[in-house]
């Protein structure tokens, strides 16, 4: 396929899925940028794009959402406060509505790491496998990044119990 | 509480479908454009490596902009598409362009230049042949300047032979004189860029069907850019093909007034005194083109007198 035809069938095909995904990470005018941001290093880089490309949008995504939180973090180290710069990237959307859904205000309390994890599977929708790639770790440590954080998010919410099972889709 | 109700509880909190954001809005078009209105830099280094190998970044171009003017699925702002068609590559842009600026109130002045511009990565050549009237001279004056730039250098041959060279790192005055963006295509480019342009409808300009876009601010001045502020700049593009058209642009002539307590005139200063008349300048593509790096048309970007 023509390139530019690929790139825009690529587009016109995600472009709404990378940018909820950012939407669940930033505020929304971070959110735009980083899609926009995905979507340019993908066109850079489209001879390396896979067959199914979204888990690979999404991990571009990601990394462009870690660099852009590395870099504010930096300019507060400098000592560089921008007006409206936010400390470090843009604030988790989930705390915005944490106060009126109560598994919300259990997500916002638990570790970056445990609600990357959550957000992979659970908002994303992405199986165990893709999501590991998407995380950057093998399957099974990201199942078990899922299954703790699980667990956790269920000791936030008022002592519930908690199924042991790593299924969440194949 | 189970946990797969956890999970299920969990996605139906899912913060994106709370936001308020369209995320049913089609995807935004004018970004694709601007993506892809660059070749990827990859295939850049592959043609390097690769010499025999053309299958050059031009081509790319030229394809992303036969599918952004005819074969798209997608439809494609005009605008995104003359952003698209004037970009950079591995070709020399050609412009074809005509100048008239219309002069009415206590001066009057009918001016006409015509412009043919070749442009390749930093090296511009422009030839500009100037026609004026006004209401003093009887006959016609008429000049031709020829500049070619070279990065941060720019010389000039005057219409009377003379020979000026100038160096953006010579002074101010001079790196505003050597980066000014003078033409059509560099000010709209900048203007779409910036987001600048607002979409003002389909209307005619120079027999075409156009759509128009406006500067939503054009009095705003520009960092590094001397430019004259103007009180209207609207910018016409071919609504099917999204061929670049042209411009116009609008100052009201006005009487220079004292600032209150000021003994001096400030020359950066717009005049605010009553409405004199009006200068209108219309900028007209006769042609654009990209051309091949052939030897004939790269000569066509210095001309015989430059000395370095």
């Amino acid at each position: 396929m023509d390139p530019q035809a690929r790139f825009e069938a690529i587009f016109t095909a995600h472009y709404r899925d990378i940018h909820r995904f950012a939407l669940r990470r930033t505020d929304p005018a971070e959110a735009e940028e980083v899609a926009n941001e995905a979507f340019a290093i993908c066109w850079a880089k489209l001879d390396a794009v896979p067959e199914e490309p979204l888990p690979w949008l999404y991990a571009v995504a990601r990394k462009c959402l870690a660099n852009r939180r590395r870099a504010a973090v930096r300019r507060v180290g400098l000592g560089v406060r921008l007006r409206g710069t936010p400390a470090a990237g843009g604030r988790d959307p989930a705390e915005q509505f944490a106060e009126r859904d109560a598994i919300l205000r259990a997500f916002v309390r638990l570790s970056e790491s445990d609600r990357e994890a959550l957000r992979l599977v659970a908002w994303d929708g992405l199986p165990l496998a893709e999501a590991a790639r998407v995380a950057g770790v093998s399957r099974a440590a990201f199942a078990m990044r899922v299954h703790r954080a699980r667990r956790r998010l269920a000791a936030e919410l008022d002592g519930p119990s908690v199924s042991p099972s790593l299924e969440i889709s194949s | 509480m189970t946990d797969p109700d956890l999970l299920t509880l969990l996605r139906e909190a899912d913060p994106a479908e709370r936001v308020d954001v369209d995320l049913d809005a089609p995807p935004p078009v004018a970004v694709l454009a601007r993506i892809t209105a660059t070749p990827p830099p990859r295939r850049r280094r592959a043609r390097r490596r690769l010499v025999i190998g053309t299958v050059s970044a031009a081509a790319v171009v030229a394809a992303a902009v036969a599918l952004l003017t005819v074969g798209s699925t997608i439809d494609i702002d005009p605008a995104a598409r003359a952003y698209a068609q004037t970009a950079p590559g591995e070709h020399i842009l050609h412009v074809d362009l005509t100048l008239t600026t219309v002069m009415t109130g206590d001066n009057p002045m009918d001016q006409r230049t015509d412009e043919q511009i070749w442009q390749y990565r930093d090296r511009t050549h422009r030839v500009e042949t100037t026609t004026q009237h006004d209401d003093s001279a009887g006959t016609p004056e008429r000049e031709t300047f020829d500049h070619v730039k070279v990065g941060d250098a720019m010389w000039t041959r005057m219409d009377d032979g003379e020979i000026q060279t100038l160096r953006a790192s010579d002074s101010e005055e001079a790196r505003m004189a050597v980066e000014v963006d003078r033409d059509f295509i560099a000010s709209f480019r900048r203007r779409y860029a910036s987001h600048s342009l607002r979409d003002a409808g389909e209307t005619q300009f120079a027999g075409r069907r156009a759509r128009a876009y406006e500067v939503t601010n054009p009095r705003a001045p520009t960092p590094g850019i001397m430019r004259l502020p103007v009180d209207s700049e609207t910018y016409y593009v071919d609504a099917e093909t999204g061929d670049p058209l042209g411009s116009v642009k609008t100052l009201a002539l006005r009487t220079f007034k004292r600032p209150e307590g000021k003994s001096k005139f400030r020359a950066d200063r717009v005049p605010v005194g009553p409405k004199t008349g009006e200068m209108r300048m219309t900028e007209i593509v006769n042609r654009i083109e990209r051309l091949p790096l052939t030897p004939e048309n790269r000569a066509r970007l210095t001309a015989d007198w430059v000395k370095r």
